[in-house]
């Protein structure tokens, strides 16, 4: 082989780029146009087959028309050729399922499993050329969900109410057929005990659902709710129970009673009140918690003592009064009030000694002997006033200091829980 | 002739092994834990972290752009992070700042100074007292990488400027974008206080040169080179700081910060506020400010006059509000910057001068042993300043005690807590730090120019979690979150101080529980979890895509620069860039001597500055007594303050102790004393009286206690006279209470499922009873009465809503203080819906509000609406609770109307006595009075919080008095109720009759206030 010219060897070189550079541009272009080649070699071998130069067309697919829930079905499809293979879309609730049936003889079956008809409605099958549908039904009772109850506390005074709704399925969680009998049945309290009295209400479910109303009621206590619905085969179903609290009302009578009638104003004794048991119209106990308040009016103003219900009795304390006098109050609890009671208090102080005694330039008022009625001191802590001046008894004894120019203009009287008395000039 | 002279300075190795050894061991016992910027750093680095190229941020704010700070350092710690952790990253990139920094400091000095004094320089600036409160005690980091890439470019600057080098404009300018790339602030100004001497240096520099030659022709062209070079320099270093965070120009330009001015110490005067003084010019200064004047004389009076007017001027600026010349240089942005860092510029740009002034002290030292001692004294002063400064912190902390996040990063991830946004109060900058470690978001955060909510962008407060550091006016801004929270989806608070209790109990919050770290949760039932998916603004992809790539690849670029430096490939050395320009040694020697007149003149002024500070306080007198018992008593230093009592008539230390351990109450456990104001000293011979008016501030208002002190003279010294204490004693010795318990069990099984259906407690059946629209002023209020009609307690949600005609909604608020929020079964109460404006004053332009940052407690942000109110609507909805039902006793109760000063003003007077018969301490028993019309109905509905605690089986005496209704205007537009969202559902509401009737004085015949209704509830402080 002869040498080539320099030029022929150019021209060798660039036509092999050439071609390499076509071979590049060959694939790009398949791998761009054609994403999947060997779809196209299959394609291609189909096409080579005798018979099969055109797709199938199916001219019926026959399926029934209604199945239960989780039945299987048999599908045939017929074609328009003898032998092929046809495809087959089923789409129902959870998506589009994709299945490839053999025809031979020019009718192909399709099996579809059970587990592609569990949810209720329509299942449609489509192929090239034609279509069906399928209803699936639900299937009898099989689980009664518990029902929805709300409110979960009602008022025990055979008024108030409360709606119970149940979702009755079969045992692929589809809703029943309407129609499907399902009973609700509730127990509720009595004055002997709980769920004595029971009511049975049978209802339909209506769009896939039973709802009730359930009235209280005239007892406080828990309810219980169930629903029952009966299969195929004549077994009940039952839900689980659900509590719901009727509870008591408004109060009906309030009888108030005081510990002691009398008592002594010294300010920090404490009277008790308290209610008889409460109840609501229909002798239910009050419940724990609930306020109640004890207003009185006395010699020092108007109280407001809070207090709350418990184990049925409304029980608080009230501070006896700075003056002598009587209080007069009531309890009130839900708007309504009781009956009024009183309470007598007498002054808290016998006597006392309360001198003036001059210090260098100051006036020295010194209390001493604050007795009560038993000849007792009183607590420490009693309040001495002296005109607009005020001091607390400590250790039996109070004393108040002011310059003399403030006293000069006269003294007033010492005032000890509403006991007054003119105070004594020590002599000089 | 010179005195040739051994070389005493430090090579540079030596200076970066002791900030190494110095800082690293500073750093690494956590100095960084205390400070005020750290944790926002780290928050930032968690957040490139999670998203690198996210620009939104959920979790402040309800949401804000990352792109408003530059993320150099953020991003870098993202980067380490993921290796090492959040604080451990932080550490290394601090650290690596830091000897950056001394590089930086190096290499500027070399370019005005000896290579000696460069040296001195370095080391100077690892002893800096500047750069250790920068960072052991600010937090700064940015701020410190950025400077000390600055410095570092300066040389490459100079080298441009003087040879045309465009290897060296390269470096420059890779090392400037990197510089902005982390703080973009320091490149803008940095170019005018560091960069700026530099170029004027170089071009008076060739003009001299030029001179020097006589010829005009190479001149023009000599200079004109110099000249084009800084100009082309100033051109690509603009085109810089643009390009490398060029999403943050975009951000600012298109939405420009709003905020009003957040008051900053640093624009204090320092001669009347010590503290700012001491902090933000003493201290950066330190022992640098025994050798600035000098320094400075170095400068000016060689060529290196421009650095030396730079730092002159850089410390003018940084005198804050001490003279009126920062304000007239910065004009309004005076408001806005915080000036410190002008003193932290000026005590880096002396450096190179103040290396020259301790070379001549070395110098001389080595022929004059005095200045040995000067220069050992210097030295020793030096270092104390330091080893002080550094550790700042713990002489004095600046951050309470550490917290620890993750018991509150469990609270919220559990139970989908992280559904609703929280709260921190009293964490400090912790707060950040506990972000960084949740999802959960906050309305709270620690960025404050990022922010744009109204409600905090009108107000001048840096942090919620802090608000009661900026006085009423951050506790107003805090008081529309916990009244509102609906608004915010804000349903948990997490506090670490107890000042906010107050606050948040009476706005219907309730404990829920301690965290193990001591935190204690407060929570608002009823309140809507936040949607699945929040609201971002992300930026647009390129711009997201610049921000994540750009300033990490100036940072990149700018190491790979100066490593190429470094390894010489740049040729910086040999190029000469670092010859001596700086000042003759010898020279200045014998030139420089301050004059006589000026140090007198210092002396002399220093003193006079002192004295006048201090003549008050030298002052003995009675008043001043009384100032400092309530001083010591604020602090704490309760032995202090007993010695200031009379020790006749006193009680002993001991009894002093007790009495002082047993108050309690809003004004004694809850408040912090504002100001103390002496109203009247009435001093004749040795005795007296002193009337005072103490002012606190309180979460829930602020408080005046006026109090008259009787004053004794004893031995030339006052003492402050002593008055009994309550001695009354309980009737009972040892009470009994039954009392009815709740608790709300919840889920019932533990598991991560939501709640079913049956575990949800149904609401409890509450019935507005009555309720009306009333105005006050310009203030609109809905007042009415609310039944809780069920068995179980409930607690409430009041909701207003104000209607235009066609039924839009003009205003939503609900009812905070003044309503009584937890309801026992059977109780009615009442409520007030008080409408307020979203807190912005002027939401055009809320910057320049003249009333912006002023904050009246007595006042309310006026709500302004589109058209006149039609209709109105209230909600009440509620949950069943068992927290906060305890009500106290009144007895001895009277109402009556009277006249306060005029006849314009009259007032309804309360007097009773209020009895607590529970067993536990009502801390803070709150009044809640509503006036009520002869049906009964309210017409007004007012919140008293009482001063003092009444302890348990004790009583206590009140007085409350509530406007009268003759200024209010009752509108007659109808309102609509709707009870747990169902109108006129129940009508059993019950009528009550627990009024207190007013008695009515013949002049206020034609008073329509029957009756008050009184309710006190109480919070109880408990063991928790």
């Amino acid at each position: 082989m002869g040498a080539e010219s320099p030029s022929r060897q150019r021209q060798a070189t660039r036509s092999r780029w050439n071609v390499r550079f076509a071979a590049l541009l060959v694939v790009v272009v398949a791998a761009v146009v054609c994403p999947n080649p060997l779809t196209e070699v299959r394609a291609a071998q189909v096409a080579a087959e005798p018979g099969r130069s055109a797709p199938i067309n199916v001219t019926s697919l026959i399926a029934p028309e209604v199945v239960e829930a989780g039945t299987a079905i048999s599908i045939e499809a017929r074609a328009d050729r003898e032998l092929g293979e046809v495809e087959v879309e089923v789409l129902n609730g959870y998506g589009r399922l994709s299945f490839v049936v053999a025809i031979v003889g020019g009718t192909g079956r399709l099996d579809l499993p059970s587990a592609v008809s569990q949810q209720a409605g329509v299942i449609m099958i489509t192929s090239r050329g034609a279509s069906a549908t399928v209803m699936i039904e639900p299937t009898e009772v099989d689980e009664v969900v518990a029902p929805l109850v709300g409110p979960r506390t009602i008022v025990a005074d055979g008024r108030d109410m409360t709606l119970a709704v149940v979702l009755p399925v079969d045992r692929y969680g589809n809703q029943v057929v309407d129609g499907t009998p399902v009973s609700v049945e509730w127990g509720q309290p009595t004055p002997f005990g709980e769920a004595d009295d029971r009511t049975v209400v049978d209802a339909r479910v209506e769009d896939g659902m039973v709802s009730t109303l359930l009235p209280s009621g005239e007892v406080a206590g828990a309810t219980f709710v169930r629903t029952t619905a009966q299969t195929v085969n004549g077994l009940d179903v039952n839900s689980a129970v659900v509590r719901i609290d009727e509870v008591p009302g408004i109060v009906d009578g309030i009888v108030a009673v005081a510990a002691q009638t009398k008592g002594a104003a010294d300010g920090r004794s404490l009277i008790e009140v308290q209610t008889t048991r409460l109840v609501d119209l229909f002798g239910n106990q009050l419940a724990d918690g609930t306020l109640g308040r004890f207003i009185y009016d006395g010699p020092s103003g108007r109280g407001v003592v809070p207090g709350t219900v418990q184990n049925g009795v409304v029980r608080v304390e009230i501070v006896a009064p700075t003056v002598p006098g009587t209080i007069r109050g009531y309890f009130e609890l839900h708007g309504r009030a009781s009956n009024e009671v009183a309470v007598t208090f007498a002054s808290a102080i016998a006597s006392f000694e309360a001198h003036l005694e001059r210090v260098g330039t100051d006036v020295v008022l010194r209390v001493s002997s604050v007795l009560d009625p038993d000849a007792a001191f009183v607590a420490d802590g009693t309040e001495v006033q002296w005109g607009d001046h005020r001091t607390q008894i400590r250790r039996g004894t109070a004393e108040i200091r002011l310059p003399e120019d403030v006293v000069a203009a006269g003294s007033p009287p010492v005032w000890i829980l509403g006991r007054e008395q003119q105070p004594t000039r020590a002599p000089s | 002739m010179a005195t040739r002279t051994k070389d005493l300075s430090p090579p540079l190795a030596a200076s970066l092994l002791l900030a190494l050894f110095v800082h690293g061991a500073l750093i690494a016992s956590g100095t960084f834990r205390g400070t005020y910027d750290a944790y926002v750093h780290m928050f930032f680095g968690d957040h490139y972290s999670r998203d690198w190229f996210s620009t939104w941020e959920t979790r402040w704010y309800t949401g804000f752009t990352t792109v408003s700070y530059p993320p150099g350092t953020h991003q870098l710690i993202a980067l380490i992070s993921k290796a090492i952790g959040l604080e451990a990253a932080f550490m290394v990139v601090q650290l690596v700042g830091i000897l950056i920094l001394v590089v930086g400091v190096y290499r500027m000095a070399s370019l005005w100074a000896e290579p000696r004094a460069a040296r001195w320089a370095a080391l100077l600036a690892v002893l800096s007292t500047s750069i250790a409160e920068a960072v052991h005690v600010f937090g700064q980091l940015p701020t410190i990488v950025a400077l000390g890439l600055l410095l570092n470019a300066t040389p490459y600057v100079d080298r441009w400027l003087r040879t045309g080098d465009l290897k060296m404009l390269l470096a420059a300018i890779t090392t400037l974008a990197a510089t902005t790339a982390c703080h973009h602030v320091t490149t803008l100004f940095g170019s005018v206080f560091f960069l700026g001497p530099i170029i004027a240096r170089v071009v008076i520099d060739s003009w001299r040169a030029v001179a020097a030659t006589r010829n005009g022709t190479s001149a023009a062209r000599f200079i004109g080179a110099s000249v084009a070079r800084s100009a082309f320099f100033g051109g690509l270093l603009v085109a810089t700081l643009i390009i490398v965070v060029l999403p943050y120009w975009l951000w600012s330009s298109s939405d420009p910060i709003s905020q009003v001015p957040i008051p900053h110490d640093s624009r204090a005067n320092f001669l009347k506020d010590i503290n700012a003084g001491l902090v933000f010019w003493v201290i950066p200064w330190g022992v640098l400010v025994l050798i600035a004047m000098r320094s400075v004389f170095v400068a000016l009076r060689s060529r290196c006059w421009p650095a030396g007017l730079s730092v002159v001027l850089l410390t003018v600026l940084g005198t804050g509000g001490t003279t009126p010349i920062p304000r007239l240089l910065l004009g309004g942005a005076f408001d806005i910057l915080t000036l410190d860092r002008f003193t932290f510029w000026a005590t880096i740009a002396i450096l190179p001068f103040a290396g020259v002034v301790v070379e001549q002290l070395a110098c001389r030292a080595q022929v004059d042993r005095r200045v040995v001692v000067v220069s050992g004294a210097l030295g020793v002063l030096t270092v104390a300043a330091f080893i002080f400064t550094a550790n700042l912190g713990q002489f004095r902390p600046l951050q309470p005690e550490p917290i620890d996040p993750a018991p509150i990063a469990d609270f919220l991830g559990k139970d989908q807590h992280d559904r609703w946004r929280y709260l921190t109060l009293g964490f400090g900058d912790q707060m950040a730090w506990v972000s960084a470690h949740t999802t959960a978001t906050t309305v709270d955060g620690n960025y404050h120019s990022a922010r744009r909510l109204p409600e905090l962008v009108s107000r001048p407060v840096e942090r919620l979690e802090g608000a009661k550091f900026r006085g009423m006016p951050g506790l107003g801004s805090l008081d529309q979150f916990v009244t509102t929270p609906e608004r915010y989806n804000l349903k948990f608070v997490f506090s670490n101080d107890t000042f906010y209790d107050p606050l948040l109990f009476s706005n219907g919050w309730h404990r829920v529980e301690r965290l193990l770290n001591g935190i204690i949760v407060w929570e608002r039932a009823d309140i809507t979890p936040l949607p699945d998916t929040l609201p971002a603004s992300e930026l647009p992809p390129w711009q997201r895509f610049l921000w994540g790539v750009l300033p990490l690849t100036a940072v990149t670029s700018a190491a790979i620069t100066n490593g190429l430096v470094a390894a010489g490939r740049l040729t910086l050395r040999r190029s000469g860039c670092q010859i001596v320009h700086g000042p003759n040694m010898g020279t200045l020697r014998h030139r420089f001597v301050s004059p006589t007149w000026l140090r007198v003149a210092c002396v002399v002024g220093v003193t006079g500055v002192v004295v006048a500070g201090n003549w008050e306080t030298t002052e003995a007198s009675a008043a001043q007594q009384v100032y400092d018992f309530y001083d010591d008593i604020d602090f704490g230093r309760l032995d202090d303050a007993w010695e200031r009592i009379d020790p006749y008539t006193g009680p002993s230390l001991e009894q002093y102790r007790l009495e002082r351990s047993v108050r309690d109450g809003l004004v004694d456990g809850y408040a912090k004393l504002d100001r103390l104001e002496i109203i009247e000293s009435r001093i004749e011979g040795g005795a007296g009286q002193v009337d005072v008016a103490a002012h606190y501030v309180t979460s829930l208002t602020a408080w005046t206690v006026e109090q008259t002190h009787i004053m004794v003279e004893r031995n030339g010294e006052w003492f402050i006279g002593w008055s009994a204490t309550e001695s009354s004693i309980p009737v009972e010795q040892f009470a009994r209470q039954t009392t009815v318990e709740y608790v709300d069990h919840g889920r019932r099984r533990v598991t991560t499922e939501t709640s079913d259906y049956g575990d949800i407690l149904d609401r409890p059946r509450v019935e507005v009873r009555d309720h009306r629209l009333v105005k006050d002023g310009a203030q609109w209020n809905i007042v009415g009465q609310i039944t809780n009609l069920d068995i179980d307690p409930a607690d409430i949600t009041v909701t207003g809503r104000l209607l235009g005609d066609d039924g839009n909604v003009l205003a939503t608020y609900q009812a905070g203080e003044g309503t009584v929020h937890k309801l026992l079964p059977g109780e009615t109460a009442p409520f007030r819906v008080a409408f307020e404006g979203v807190a912005t004053v002027d939401s055009a332009n809320p910057v320049a509000s003249e009333q912006a940052g002023v904050f009246d407690p007595e006042s309310v942000v006026e709500l302004r609406l589109e058209e006149q109110v039609a209709s109105y609507q209230v909600e009440a909805k509620a949950l069943v609770t068992g927290k906060n039902l305890e009500r106290l006793v009144i007895s001895d109760a009277e109402a009556s109307n009277v006249i306060l000063d005029d006849a314009e003003h009259t007032s309804i007077v309360v007097r009773a006595t209020i009895n607590n018969r529970g067993t536990e301490t009502a801390t803070i028993p709150i009044a809640v009075v509503s006036l009520l019309d002869v049906k009964g109905n309210v017409l007004w509905v007012e919140s008293h919080p009482l001063s003092s605690a009444i302890q348990s089986q004790r009583s206590g005496q009140v007085e409350l008095t509530v406007p009268n209704v003759s200024a209010l205007e009752f509108s007659a537009v109808a309102g609509e109720a709707f009870d747990n969202g169902r109108s006129e559902f129940d009508l059993r509401s019950f009528e009550s009759s627990v009024a207190i009737p007013v008695t009515v004085d013949p002049f206020f015949a034609d008073s329509i206030v029957d009756s008050v209704s009184v309710t006190v509830i109480s919070f109880e402080r408990g063991l928790q």
